[in-house]
């Protein structure tokens, strides 16, 4: 078959020189003279060249010849302008690059199957409150225990937390911080986690109590007992208690991607028959579904389960659904807007960089007119000359699309430094196929979308037009509207970048700005998490829940405050359990009776936070007290207990009340006592400076119950600040010293300003606002390279005609205008069509927004005046050289 | 001549030059300037078909089996290839000639004036 199409093909020339010998003959024959007759039958059999193309067409799997052979051709053609080579890979690398490492991050948490046995039958079940329906919940320990005794579409369902910051200390040394992961037994073969050292007894003995000792990650033994094989079964105090190590676990576990957990505690599973009422819900219910139930069908049967729960215990459920979705959706889930977002910002950032490209393509198309007539006169057919232009855009563009993966791996690492430390580190995962399809797939559909005008353009010309031209490129009108209409698609997209990253600087500043409701200056913070069985006795050896504190914690307070106030500089010292702003704050939320009230449901009396404090922890803050007083020395152990609301409190319980000299009662502890409430406090902002806090309310560390049910760890926990007119180095060392010298075994952390804790907590409006500011720094930069592209070229092509306005009398002056002209046109139709455009885009930030509109007119004026202005300024060096043209080279030049 | 031109009337007579070819060898083997010759008479010269695109045409008609090649001499005594319609090829042939006889008899009767066709 091969054989016989060569022989036929080399045997082809031999046949048509015969054929026209023969059809020469004959016109010979009919009268012609030689010469005519040769002629005639030549043109009779037309292109011989193109003939013998055909023939071999016939034979051959034609398209994937020329490609290779386009494809040869094109790395030619690239290799000989290096120049234009190397800005459109660039640009297309950054373009490309920054998309790939946006998808990086997209395909890690959302794309990316999870690493754990069966993970496609995985599924988190959560509450959802029907008031914010948007996100599950977080859910105690007694729903997942009722759950798994009423629910039958499930193999397994078990509870884990996310890792809890607690104290450690034990094994040697100074305490230190540890992320806890309490989960039950059951949890560790549902998602794969084997031990590496020692055991886990998984059995209903463990299901029911519990375990009295701890595991501790693969990561941590390395880390802390340097992989010692003799650490199974040393004490170690974990968060308020003191057990052994019972194992050491497999490494590589990271549930939410916020890192390897250090130890595990194992809880007990609760009673399905415990009404649970005010059990925290602070945990994530991962359930593996029977072989052959879906999804949807799981979420139907527990529709039902969660009806009949809302009927057994309607304390707990009321206004309450059960959702469950698959588990990566359900941990990562929320994350999507915000990474679907950023992908489309650098999508336009790319769109900006292929219409650069597609400019650059354009104008190669026109260097290269000359060529492309040649080849149609010899006869290439416009489908091919077409496909053979798209062959190399599309080179070009994987050659970006390689570079752009090679920068992404940069991209992804800062990325990671960038993101606040809640964002999953995931992305850290390695290149997969996905990746690698994705980065091709834009390769391709850029490369063919941008790279077909041009080819378009290019193959549509007039040969005898573009020969007798003498190489002389005309000025056509249609050409030049591509490229005026790319670079004004390119400022319009740039413009909504700007905006976008413009209204979240704008809301950083705002956010930094806004008044947190105490004064920040001169204040250093630390905090201290004490560790240790001199402080609590968790053994609770009469089964009540309960867990003493012991009284070295009210003694390290005071002596503390003491020291404190000793140290050089030191003005003043104060503590209060957790700073407000600081960041994994975690209140005590007991619920607590109105003397004379009817009790609310428990859920609603336990939305408010109770912190113990110093007595002068308000003056030292600075918090105005509005009316009664705050704490003082007078409240002591055996005074009457009282206690200090702020005004969300006084607003949301005592609404038509003056609440002072009401009397409450915190539930959390048999030793509690009646308080009187003495004052109320202006508002602090807690969580963050954006939103008012929530009802919350202070007691003097001294009127503190021994025994507590719940939040033990509260109490162990203490935020101190320390006034000082010269906050130093010095004196931040003085003050971990001296903390540390108090409490040798705990933890000694976050020792910083408190002015650093107010401008941490806007991390995350920092981190919205770089990576916008970025892309649009880059989008801004690209649209600025573009114009000046532009510009340059137009004015060289008008070369003729500005030097022919010279010759006749322009002023330099005039011809700039001329120029500026055309930019000013580009700049204001770009600029209306980037606003209106904007319009459709920032409601999408509105949530992300505080304290600006979406469409602040203020923010759309500066970023529309500060483009327009890189516009002209892109356009004034062109316009200078137009300007400083010397007509008569440019006359004689033609 | 114009590219866009020539593609066009390619495609259109692709298929029919196949047939004429085909037809033309159904009568005998002949070399590429006399099918052509033939052709062009055949067709009362309508057919306005540049020769040389009669040869990619007889590589199509190899490949697919219809016509095979054999060595032979032309009048001027030299060299030829012969073209020779095989077995395969007098069937499509035959295919093709009803399904264009009707075809252009459906082409006929649309172009006939509705009161001849009383």
């Amino acid at each position: 078959m091969k054989r016989r199409a060569k022989r036929l093909l080399n045997d082809l020339d031999q046949e048509i020189r015969e054929h026209i010998d023969l059809a020469t003959q004959e016109n010979i024959a009919r009268g012609m003279t030689p010469e005519e007759a040769r002629h005639a039958a030549s043109l009779k059999f037309g292109n011989v060249t193109r003939v013998k193309e055909d023939a071999r067409e016939v034979w051959t799997t034609v398209w994937l010849e020329q490609f290779v052979q386009d494809v040869r051709f094109a790395l030619r053609g690239l290799r000989k302008t290096p120049a234009f080579t190397l800005v459109a890979i660039l640009t297309l690398a950054v373009g490309i690059g920054a998309n790939t490492t946006i998808f990086s991050a997209i395909n890690a948490l959302l794309l990316r199957p999870l690493p754990y046995p069966d993970q496609d039958r995985l599924v988190r079940v959560s509450l959802v409150d029907a008031k914010y329906p948007r996100y599950g919940q977080p859910v105690s320990w007694t729903d997942v225990s009722h759950w798994k005794a009423a629910s039958n579409v499930f193999e397994q369902i078990e509870g884990i937390s996310g890792p809890d910051i607690v104290a450690m200390s034990g094994g040697g040394g100074s305490g230190e911080r540890a992320g806890v992961q309490h989960c039950n037994a059951r949890m560790f073969p549902l998602l794969g986690l084997r031990p590496f050292l020692g055991s886990i007894p998984i059995d209903d003995k463990t299901e029911s109590v519990g375990l009295p000792g701890v595991a501790l990650s693969y990561e941590f033994w390395q880390r802390h007992f340097a992989g010692d094989p003799k650490v199974l079964g040393r004490q170690i105090f974990v968060d308020t208690f003191s057990g052994p190590i019972l194992a050491v676990m497999n490494p590589g576990f990271d549930l939410l991607g916020t890192g390897a957990p250090d130890i595990f505690e194992i809880d007990r599973m609760p009673n399905p028959g415990d009404s649970g009422v005010g059990d925290p819900r602070w945990i994530f219910a991962i359930a593996k579904l029977k072989r052959g139930v879906s999804i949807q069908q799981a979420q139907a049967a527990m529709d039902v389960v969660g009806q009949h729960l809302a009927q057994a215990f309607p304390q707990e459920y009321k206004g309450m659904g059960v959702r469950v979705e698959s588990l990566r959706q359900g941990l990562f889930g929320w994350s999507s807007d915000i990474l679907y977002f950023f992908l489309a910002a650098v999508g336009f950032v790319l769109l900006i960089a292929c219409a650069n490209v597609a400019n650059l393509l354009l104008v190669r198309a026109d260097s290269r007119r000359k060529e492309i007539a040649v080849r149609v006169a010899l006869g290439a057919g416009r489908t091919r000359l077409i496909r053979q232009l798209l062959t190399e855009s599309l080179v070009l563009f994987c050659a970006g699309g390689l570079a752009g993966l090679v920068l992404s791996i940069w991209g992804v690492q800062l990325f990671n430094l960038v993101s606040p430390n809640w964002m999953p580190r995931r992305a850290n995962a390695p290149l997969d196929a996905r990746i690698l399809a994705f980065t091709f797939g834009i390769c391709v559909l850029t490369g063919i979308v941008f790279g077909l005008a041009p080819a378009f353009r290019a193959s549509k010309n007039d040969v005898n037009e573009t020969l007798r031209e003498q190489g002389r490129a005309t000025n056509s009108v249609s050409r030049n509207r591509t490229r005026n209409s790319l670079v004004i698609a390119e400022i319009a997209i740039a413009l909504v970048l700007l905006i976008c990253a413009g209204l979240m600087i704008n809301t950083l500043a705002r956010v930094l700005h806004t008044n947190p409701g105490f004064n920040p200056a001169h204040l250093i913070t630390a905090q201290v998490r004490l560790a240790g069985d001199k402080y609590i006795d968790a053994t609770d050896p009469q089964h009540l829940g309960l867990n003493l504190i012991h009284p070295t914690v009210g003694l390290f307070c005071r002596q503390v405050l003491e020291r404190l106030q000793a140290l050089p500089g030191v003005e003043a010292a104060a503590f209060v359990d957790w700073l407000p702003l600081l960041q994994d704050v975690q209140h005590a939320r007991p619920a607590f009776r109105v003397a004379g009230q009817a009790p609310n449901l428990p859920r609603e009396r336990s939305a408010m936070t109770l912190d113990s404090i110093s007595p002068n922890y308000f003056s030292v803050m600075g918090i105005p007290i509005l009316r009664g007083r705050g704490i003082a020395d007078q409240d002591t152990e055996s005074a009457p207990w009282v206690v200090v609301i702020n005004e969300s409190m006084a607003h949301q319980f005592w609404p038509n009340q003056d609440p002072i000299g009401q009397v409450i009662t915190f539930d959390n502890s048999p030793d509690e006592r009646p308080r009187q409430i003495v004052g109320i406090i202006k508002n602090v902002k807690d969580y963050t400076v954006v939103q008012d806090p929530m009802p919350q309310a202070f007691v003097a560390y001294t009127q503190l119950p021994a025994r507590i049910s719940d939040f033990s760890e509260a109490r162990l926990h203490k935020s101190l600040i320390v006034r000082s007119r010269f906050v130093s180095k010095e004196l931040m060392q003085g003050v971990r010293k001296t903390i540390s010298g108090l409490a040798p075994d705990s933890a000694v952390f976050g020792v910083t300003t408190v002015q650093q804790t107010v401008s941490d907590s806007a991390g995350p409006w920092r981190f919205f606002s770089r990576l916008l500011g970025l892309f649009a720094a880059v989008a801004l930069l690209l649209a600025a390279l573009g114009i000046y592209g532009v510009m340059s070229y137009s004015v060289s092509q008008r070369s003729h005609e500005i030097g022919l306005r010279m010759a006749l009398g322009a002023q330099p002056a005039q011809v700039l205008g001329l120029v500026l002209r055309q930019a000013i046109i580009l700049a204001v139709l770009g600029v209306a069509i980037g606003v209106a455009a904007s319009f459709l885009a920032t409601p999408l930030l509105a949530d992300a927004l505080y304290g600006v509109k979406s469409h602040d007119v203020l923010t759309i004026t500066l970023v529309s005046l500060m483009l327009a202005a890189v516009t002209l300024f892109a356009s004034y060096i062109p316009a200078r050289r137009a300007a400083h043209l010397d007509p008569m080279r440019t006359l004689r030049h033609e | 001549m114009s590219t866009r031109e020539e593609k066009e009337r390619i495609a259109l007579f692709q298929g029919t030059l196949d047939l004429l070819i085909l037809r033309t060898l159904w009568l005998a083997p002949a070399h590429g300037h006399a099918i052509a010759k033939a052709i062009q008479f055949r067709s009362d010269e309508v057919l306005q078909v540049e020769q040389g695109s009669l040869y990619p045409a007889l590589h199509r008609l190899i490949k697919r089996g219809w016509i095979s090649v054999e060595d032979g001499t032309s009048e001027n005594n030299r060299r030829a290839k012969f073209y020779r319609l095989t077995a395969k090829g007098r069937k499509q042939l035959s295919q093709e000639t009803s399904k264009w006889e009707r075809f252009a008899d459906a082409i006929a009767r649309i172009l006939r004036p509705t009161e001849e066709r009383e």
